[in-house]
C-alpha cells in the first residue's frame, strides 16, 4: 500500500511540482559519535564500537572512530581501559567489573572532546533458560527463555550469531588445474558454513508479570525453504540484562528506524541518550551503554527436524566436451562435476557454474570450532 | 412637519364614520370619581377600548350619572372644556390632552413609492385567532399585535413570527431586529424565526439582514401575538463583502469568536478551479488554518482536525472534501450560509473541541420554479428549486459532478489507466403543516472514487439523512426535534493481482435525536435547553479477499458500539444595555458498549503488547466504560458604548471520537475511534478577551481577541505506530496534553467600492508527553509544537467594485512554515544501518504565500429576464510561488533524498460560467 501511495500523492498532485530539498546546514547531524557498547566481565568480553554518523543525504559507509581513547571507570574510582583493536572496536576481554559497582564509559576522540556516559549499574543477567524453537505456520520461530529468581532484572535484550551448513548444489570430483581437467584428491568445496549476526533488535519484559520470567521471546524466525536449514543450523543467543531507561531505548530505537519517512510514513522522533559531550555539552551523541553479566547459549536444528522444507536452488548441468574444457573451465565461470561417458569412451565432463559447485561463494569452508 | 388639511379632514371624517357606525349606550353613576373608573365601565359596557397617558389623566374626575346614554354623548360631556380630546378610530378611544390627536398617518405619506391606495386602513388589526399569522409588508403602517379583548395592562408581551424573502418566500436566519432603536434586540434562528419579549405599547421594530434592504416595521403590542415579515432583496450593491449579518453586531453580540458568511460573500473569494469552495473561505478567517493546499481539513485555533463539528444542516460531515481535498464537499448553490464558533460554542453543541462550523442549506423557493447552474474547467453543477405547493411546501435539489479525468490525461503515461470522479446530490424539502409545526427533511450523499494506475482503488462515501420538526409552543417557547443517520464509509480495493487481490472497508454510522428548545423568558432571559444522543457504531476495518483466487486471510477489526448522549440549558441574560452573559452548561455522557474484547495491561506500565494481561469479553449492550463531565459555556459582553465593547468567554468541552492520523491533513484511509475503557475522551478549554471597536459609522469594524487553550488527552500516536487494521489501537497511541494561544486582529470594510478584509494571526500550538508510563516520552517530555503549529497568519481579502457589473477581488495570504521531523543523519548502530532524527517536528517547511485575483463579471442586471448569468475568470496563485506542501525522503541507491513538493506550484488561469434560470 505504501507504494501507490506515493503514486497517488503524484497523481494527485497533478499540477504539483517536486523539487529537491536539502536538508538545512543546521540541521544536519552528521560527524555525531555514536557508541555502542555492553560492559561485561563476563567472557563475552567488553566490545565498545565507535563510529561517526553521516549526513542523511550522504552515500552510506560505516564511518568507524579510531584512535580513541576508552576507559571504564566505576564509581569508586577505578580506571580499566579497553583498546582498541580495529575500525572502531574497542575490546577488553580481562575487564573486572564488581556487580554491587556503577560504572560509566569515558572517551576521548583523537580531535580531543571529552564523552562520558552516565553511570549504570551492573546487571545480573540470569542465564538462558533454553533456546527453543518450533514450527510457525511452515516457518522456524526461534525463541529465548529465561527467568531470574531474584525477580530483579526484568528487561532483556537478545542478539545472536548464527552458523548454518549447507552444501552446493553439485558434487564436484573433478577440478581444472593447469590447463587440464584432473580427478579431484578431496572436495572441500561441496560442505560450507556461514556465519552472520543479528541486525535487528530483540527485546522482551516481563515487568507485568509478578515473576521474572520471560517464556518464548521471539528471536529471529527462518522462512520455509530459507538456506539456512538446508543442512544444519545454529544459533548463539546472547542475554543482556537491561536497565527500565535502557530498555525504552532499545524500544524506540527498534520503532524509529523501521523506515525511512515519506509523507504517509508514521512520524518518528528523536530518541535519548545516557552519553554526553563533556567537552561540548550542547554536542548531540548517539548511543546508549549499559553494563551487567552477557550469558549466551547455543542451539543447533539439523534439516531432519523441520521437514519438509522446500529448499530449493536452481542449477544447471551442461556437458563440455573434451576438446571445449580450455573454453569453458579456463576463466573459472563453470567447474566440472563429474565425467561424461559415452559407450565407451570419456565425451568430456558434466559442470555448472561457479556458485552451483563450489560453496566457497558463500561461506567458508572451515569448519567452526563448535560444529 | 406639514400635513395636509385636506387630508386632516379626510382622517377626522374616518374616524367619526367609524364611531358612528355603531352607537352604543354607557350606564353608569360617578361622583369626583377618577377618569379609570369610567373607562373600565365603558370597556366592560361597549368593548371600546380606551388609549391615554395615566399620567395626564391622573387628575381628571368625573361626575355624572348615565343611564344608557349613547357613547359619543358620554365622551363629549366627560371631556368638553377642560382641554381634554378624544378620538374615535374603530373601537379605540383615545385621549389626548390639548388638542386632538391624529390616530396615524397613511402609508403613502412617508413613503410615496408604496402604491397602497386605500388610505383609509392605517391601522390593520392582527388578529392572533386568523389562521394565519398577518404578513407586514409596509414600514409605516402600525401593526397592532394581540388581542384588543384582552385586558390591556402595562407589562411585557411576547412578538414571535418568521422573517421571510419577499421573492421567494425563504426564511431568512440572522435577522437581527432591534426595538426602538437598540433597546432590545434579537436576531432569527436557522429558520427566520424570532421571539421578543417587549413592553406593550408602540414600538419601531428596525429590521438588518444581509443582503436585504434594511427596513422597519411600527407595531402596537397589546398582548401575545405573531407579526411575519417580509424583506425584500438588495439589488443595488451586489458586491458587497459581508460577514456578519448585521452591522454592530459583533460589537452587541455577547458570544466571541463567531464568524457568519454567506454564500455571497463565498463566491467572491478566488479559489483554485473558480468554484465557489466554502471551506476554503473558512481558512481565510482568523485563527483558521490548514496545513496545506490539498487538504480540506482545518485546524482552528490550535486544534487538531477532528477537533471540529462540521454540521451541514444538523448531519455531522466526517470527511467535508472531494478529491483529496482539491474540493469541499458542500454545493456552493445549495448552501446558504455557514457559521463558525471557534470560541463561545453554544451549549447546545458539544463532542468536539475546537469548533462547530454550521453549515445550513437554502430551503427551496416557495413561489416559483428557479434553477441555477455552473460550468467549470473541472465540475459542474446544477440545481433545481421550487413550491410543491406554493408557500407551503419546497423542495431544492442539487448536484455536482466532475470530469477530471482529461486533467488525468495530462500526465506522463504512466498514469493512464487512472481515473477519479466525485459527485453529490442535496436534496431538501420544507413543508409548513401549520403556522406552528414545520418539518424539514434533508439528505445529502457524497462519492469519490479514484481509480489509480497502481492497481488500487480507492474510494469514500458520505451519507447523511435526517427529518427535523420545528414546533411553537407559544410565542415564548419553541422546539425543534432532530433525528437522522450519518455514515461516512471509505474502501480501497485491489484486484489486479489475483492472488493477493483484498477490499478494505472503513465505516462510521452514527443515529442521532436531539431536542432543542428555546424559551423567551421575558426581555432580559432567553433560556435554551434540551438534549442530544448519539448511537455510534463503528466498523474500524474489514479486510478481505476481492477475488475467488485470493488468497488474502481475512481480517477484521471488531465493530465497536457507543452512545454519547447530553443534556443542556444555557440562559442568555441582559442585565443592562451595556452588560450581557451567555450563560451555559451541558453535561455529556458517553458509555462504550459491547460486545467487545478488551485487553488488560499492567497498572503502572506503558500499555504495550509486552504488558498485556488478559482479555475481557463483554457481550451485546453491556456498558464496558463509560465516562461523563460537566461542559461549561460562559461568554460576557460589555459594551463601552455604540462602536465598542469588550467580551469574554471561557468555555470546556469533550470529545469521545477521534481521527487517527499519521498525516497532517485528513486523508481518505484515515480512522476513527471511538474513546475505550484505554483511551480517554479529550478535554479543553478556552479563555479568550476580545475587543471590538467599529469606526466611520459601523463601517469600518476591527477586533482583537487573544485566546489561550488547555487540551487534554490529545491523542498522538507513538513512533512507528500502524494505524490501519490495527487490532488494539491503544499500543500505538498516547494521550498527550496541548496548550495554544493566540492573538487574532482583524480589520473589517464591508461597504464601498473597496471591502474586504485584513487579519493578523499569532497563534502557537504546543504538546506535551512526559509521562513514560502513558508511553514513550517526545523531545524529552518538552513541549513541541503540533504539526499545525503556524505562527504568523496575514490574510488579505480585497475586493474592489468598479461598476455594478465587473469587479475585482483579490486575496492574499502569507504563513510560517509548518513543522516537521527531518532525518538528520544515518549511523550503524546494532548490526544494521539506523537513522537520527530530529527532535518532533523541530524544523519547519518553507513558508508560504500566495496571491490569488479574479475578475467577476456579471450579465445585465435587468429583473425581468429568464436567465442571469455571470462570468469568474481568474488565476490562482499569480505569483507562481511554489508553496512546499511537505517536505519527504526517500532512499534512493543508499543516498537518502529529500524532496519538496508543491500542490499548485504555478500560476493557474481559472474560468467558470454560471447561470441562473
Amino acid at each position: 500500500m505504501k507504494k501507490s501511495w506515493s503514486i497517488l500523492t503524484i497523481l494527485f498532485f497533478a499540477l504539483s511540482c517536486k523539487q529537491n530539498y536539502d536538508i538545512p546546514l543546521s540541521a544536519v547531524a552528521a560527524d555525531l559519535l555514536v557508541v555502542e557498547g555492553y560492559l561485561t566481565g563476563s567472557t563475552q568480553g567488553t566490545t565498545i564500537l565507535l563510529s561517526k554518523s553521516v549526513a542523511g543525504s550522504a552515500e552510506f559507509t560505516r564511518n568507524p572512530e579510531s584512535g580513541a581513547i576508552v576507559t571504564v571507570i566505576s564509581e569508586s574510582g577505578t580506571v580499566q581501559p579497553v583498546d582498541e583493536i580495529a575500525d572502531g572496536r574497542y575490546v577488553s576481554n580481562n575487564i573486572v567489573l564488581d556487580a554491587s559497582e556503577n560504572y560509566k564509559v569515558h572517551i576521548q576522540t583523537k580531535n580531543g572532546n571529552a564523552y562520558e556516559s552516565a553511570f549504570v549499574p551492573y546487571i545480573q543477567t540470569p542465564a538462558i533458560d533454553s533456546i527453543s524453537w518450533r514450527r510457525e505456520d511452515d516457518d522456524i520461530q526461534i525463541y529465548a527463555n529465561t527467568h531470574d529468581p531474584q525477580n530483579d532484572t526484568r528487561y532483556y535484550r537478545w542478539d545472536y550469531d548464527e552458523t548454518f551448513e549447507y552444501n552446493s548444489f553439485f558434487y564436484s570430483n573433478y577440478e581444472y588445474v593447469n590447463g587440464s581437467v584432473i580427478r579431484r584428491a578431496f572436495n572441500n568445496i561441496f560442505t560450507c558454513w556461514r556465519s552472520g549476526v543479528s541486525s535487528n533488535i530483540f527485546i522482551g519484559s516481563s515487568a507485568k508479570l509478578t515473576n521474572d520470567v520471560i517464556a518464548l521471546a521471539p528471536i529471529l524466525r527462518i522462512r520455509n525453504g530459507e538456506v539456512k536449514l538446508s543442512v544444519r543450523y545454529s544459533i548463539a543467543v546472547r542475554q543482556y540484562g537491561l536497565t527500565k531507561d535502557a530498555f525504552e531505548y532499545w524500544e524506540r530505537l527498534k520503532k524509529n528506524t523501521e523506515q525511512l519517512g515519506t509523507i504517509f510514513d508514521p512520524q518518528p522522533s528523536a530518541n535519548k541518550t545516557n552519553i554526553t559531550c563533556v567537552s561540548n555539552p550542547a554536542e548531540m551523541v548517539v548511543g546508549y551503554i549499559s553494563a551487567g553479566a552477557v550469558n549466551s547459549r547455543r542451539i543447533f536444528i539439523t534439516n531432519a527436524e523441520v521437514q519438509p522444507w522446500n529448499y530449493r536452488a536452481f542449477c544447471e548441468e551442461i556437458t563440455v566436451p573434451e576438446d571445449s574444457v580450455e573454453h569453458y573451465f579456463a576463466l573459472g565461470i563453470f567447474i566440472p562435476t563429474q565425467e561424461w561417458s559415452g559407450v565407451f569412451t570419456r565425451l568430456g565432463y558434466y559442470a555448472s557454474t561457479r556458485s552451483c559447485v563450489d560453496c566457497r561463494g558463500l561461506g567458508s569452508n572451515v569448519r567452526p570450532s563448535f560444529w | 412637519m406639514r400635513i395636509s388639511p385636506l387630508l386632516i379632514a379626510f382622517l377626522f371624517l374616518g374616524a367619526y364614520q367609524a364611531s358612528a357606525q355603531r352607537p352604543v349606550s354607557v350606564t353608569g353613576t360617578y361622583h369626583e370619581s377618577p377618569i379609570s373608573l369610567l373607562v373600565a365601565d365603558i370597556e366592560s359596557q361597549t368593548g371600546f377600548r380606551f388609549y391615554y397617558d395615566p399620567l395626564q389623566v391622573d387628575s381628571l374626575r368625573v361626575t355624572y350619572a348615565f343611564r344608557n346614554e349613547n357613547l359619543n354623548t358620554v365622551l363629549d360631556k366627560v371631556f368638553t372644556g377642560n382641554g381634554f380630546f378624544f378620538t374615535i378610530v374603530d373601537k379605540r378611544i383615545l385621549i389626548s390632552k390639548g388638542r386632538r390627536l391624529q390616530a396615524s398617518l397613511p402609508a403613502k405619506f412617508f413613503n410615496p413609492s408604496v402604491t397602497d391606495t386605500s388610505l383609509n386602513v392605517i391601522v390593520e388589526n392582527v388578529d392572533p385567532l386568523s389562521p394565519r399569522p398577518a404578513v407586514a409588508l409596509l414600514e409605516n403602517k402600525v401593526y397592532e399585535i394581540g388581542s384588543t379583548r384582552a385586558e390591556t395592562k402595562s407589562g411585557v408581551s411576547t412578538l414571535a413570527g418568521y422573517v421571510r424573502d419577499e421573492k421567494t418566500g425563504e426564511p431568512i436566519p440572522g435577522v437581527s431586529i432591534e426595538v426602538d432603536k437598540i433597546e432590545a434586540g434579537v436576531a432569527t434562528d436557522q429558520f427566520g424565526y424570532y421571539s421578543l419579549s417587549i413592553p406593550r405599547g408602540r414600538h419601531i421594530l428596525s429590521i438588518q439582514s444581509l443582503g436585504k434592504k434594511d427596513s422597519r416595521r411600527i407595531v402596537q403590542l397589546l398582548s401575545d401575538g405573531k407579526l411575519d415579515i417580509e424583506l425584500a432583496e438588495q439589488i443595488i450593491s451586489l458586491k458587497e463583502v459581508i460577514i456578519s449579518a448585521n452591522k454592530a453586531s459583533n460589537i452587541s453580540n455577547v458570544q466571541m469568536g463567531v464568524d457568519r458568511l454567506n454564500i455571497r460573500s463565498i463566491r467572491q473569494v478566488p479559489t483554485a478551479f473558480g468554484e465557489a469552495d466554502i471551506l476554503r473561505v473558512v481558512l481565510t478567517l482568523p485563527g483558521v488554518k490548514t496545513v496545506g493546499e490539498a487538504s480540506t481539513g482545518f485546524n482552528v485555533r490550535g486544534g487538531a482536525t477532528d477537533q471540529n463539528l462540521i454540521l451541514y444542516n444538523d448531519a455531522t460531515i466526517f470527511n467535508p472534501a472531494h478529491f483529496f481535498g482539491f474540493f469541499s464537499a458542500f454545493n456552493p448553490d445549495v448552501v446558504k450560509d455557514i457559521e463558525l464558533y471557534k470560541s463561545s460554542i453554544p451549549s447546545k453543541f458539544g463532542g468536539r473541541l475546537s469548533s462547530v462550523l454550521e453549515i445550513n442549506s437554502r430551503e427551496g423557493n416557495k413561489r416559483e420554479f428557479s434553477g441555477s447552474a455552473g460550468i467549470g474547467l473541472l465540475t459542474s453543477r446544477i440545481s433545481f428549486e421550487g413550491p410543491i405547493k406554493k408557500d407551503k411546501t419546497s423542495f431544492i435539489l442539487g448536484g455536482r459532478t466532475t470530469y477530471a479525468n482529461w486533467l488525468i490525461g495530462l500526465l506522463p503515461d504512466e498514469f493512464e489507466n487512472s481515473r477519479g470522479s466525485f459527485g453529490d446530490i442535496d436534496a431538501h424539502i420544507s413543508h409548513e403543516i401549520d403556522k406552528k409545526n414545520n418539518i424539514y427533511i434533508n439528505s445529502y450523499f457524497s462519492r469519490d472514487k479514484f481509480n489509480l494506475n497502481s492497481d488500487t482503488s480507492y474510494g469514500y462515501n458520505n451519507t447523511n439523512v435526517s427529518l427535523k420538526w420545528k414546533h411553537i409552543f407559544s410565542n415564548k417557547l419553541n422546539s425543534v426535534f432532530t433525528t437522522g443517520y450519518d455514515r461516512y464509509n471509505y474502501n480501497i480495493q485491489s484486484v489486479r493481482n489475483k492472488v493477493n487481490a483484498y477490499k478494505l472497508r472503513f465505516d462510521i454510522n452514527q443515529y442521532f435525536l436531539k431536542g432543542d428548545f428555546n424559551y423567551y423568558l421575558n426581555a432580559d432571559h432567553t433560556i435554551d435547553f434540551g438534549f442530544n444522543a448519539i448511537r455510534y457504531k463503528l466498523n474500524p476495518g474489514n479486510f478481505q479477499p476481492a477475488d475467488g483466487e485470493s488468497l488474502v486471510a481475512t481480517e477484521m477489526v471488531p465493530t465497536e458500539h457507543a452512545m454519547e448522549t447530553a443534556i443542556y440549558v444555557g440562559d442568555r441574560y441582559t442585565i443592562s444595555s451595556r452588560l450581557a452573559v451567555n450563560a451555559g452548561i451541558r453535561f455529556s455522557m458517553f458509555h462504550y458498549l459491547g460486545p467487545q474484547e478488551i485487553w488488560g495491561y499492567a497498572a503502572g506500565l506503558p500499555k504495550e503488547e509486552v504488558n498485556r494481561l488478559d482479555r475481557k469479553n463483554f457481550g451485546g449492550g453491556d456498558v464496558i466504560q463509560s465516562y461523563n463531565g460537566p461542559e461549561y459555556r460562559l461568554s460576557v459582553r460589555y459594551s463601552i458604548d455604540e462602536m465598542t465593547s469588550l467580551k469574554a468567554a471561557y468555555n470546556t468541552s469533550r470529545q469521545y471520537i477521534h481521527m487517527l492520523s499519521n498525516t497532517t491533513a485528513i486523508a481518505p484511509t484515515d480512522i476513527w475511534k471511538l474513546s475505550d475503557p484505554h483511551i480517554k475522551p479529550q478535554r479543553g478549554d478556552q479563555f479568550s478577551l476580545g475587543v471590538y471597536r467599529n469606526f466611520k459609522s459601523n463601517t469600518i469594524e476591527t477586533s482583537l481577541e487573544v485566546y489561550y487553550k488547555n487540551i487534554r488527552d490529545y491523542l498522538d500516536y507513538k513512533s512507528g505506530a500502524t494505524l490501519i487494521l490495527n487490532q488494539d489501537i491503544e499500543t500505538d497511541v498516547i494521550n498527550t496534553r496541548g496548550k495554544a494561544y493566540g492573538v487574532e486582529v482583524m480589520i473589517k470594510k464591508q461597504t464601498g467600492k473597496l471591502n474586504g478584509w485584513l487579519s493578523y494571526t499569532y497563534s502557537r500550538t504546543l504538546l506535551q508527553m512526559d509521562d513514560p508510563i502513558a508511553g514513550e516520552v517526545i523531545n524529552r517530555g518538552e513541549f513541541y509544537p503540533g504539526n499545525y503549529d503556524k505562527p504568523h497568519d496575514v490574510t488579505f481579502i480585497g475586493n474592489y467594485r468598479f461598476s455594478h457589473r465587473f469587479s475585482l477581488s483579490f486575496n492574499s495570504t502569507y504563513s510560517t512554515g509548518r513543522p516537521i521531523t527531518l532525518p538528520v543523519g544515518r549511523y550503524y548502530y546494532a548490526g544494521s544501518a539506523r537513522v537520527i532524527y530530529s527532535d518532533r517536528n523541530a524544523y519547519r517547511i518553507p513558508d508560504y504565500f500566495r496571491t490569488d485575483l479574479s475578475i467577476n463579471i456579471e450579465g445585465n442586471h435587468k429583473v425581468h429576464q429568464k436567465t442571469h448569468n455571470s462570468w469568474t475568470i481568474g488565476v490562482y496563485n499569480l505569483t507562481g510561488r511554489k508553496n512546499p506542501y511537505s517536505v519527504y525522503f526517500v532512499s534512493e541507491n543508499s543516498v537518502v533524498n529529500g524532496y519538496r513538493l508543491s500542490i499548485f506550484g504555478s500560476m493557474i488561469p481559472f474560468v467558470n460560467f454560471n447561470i441562473r434560470f
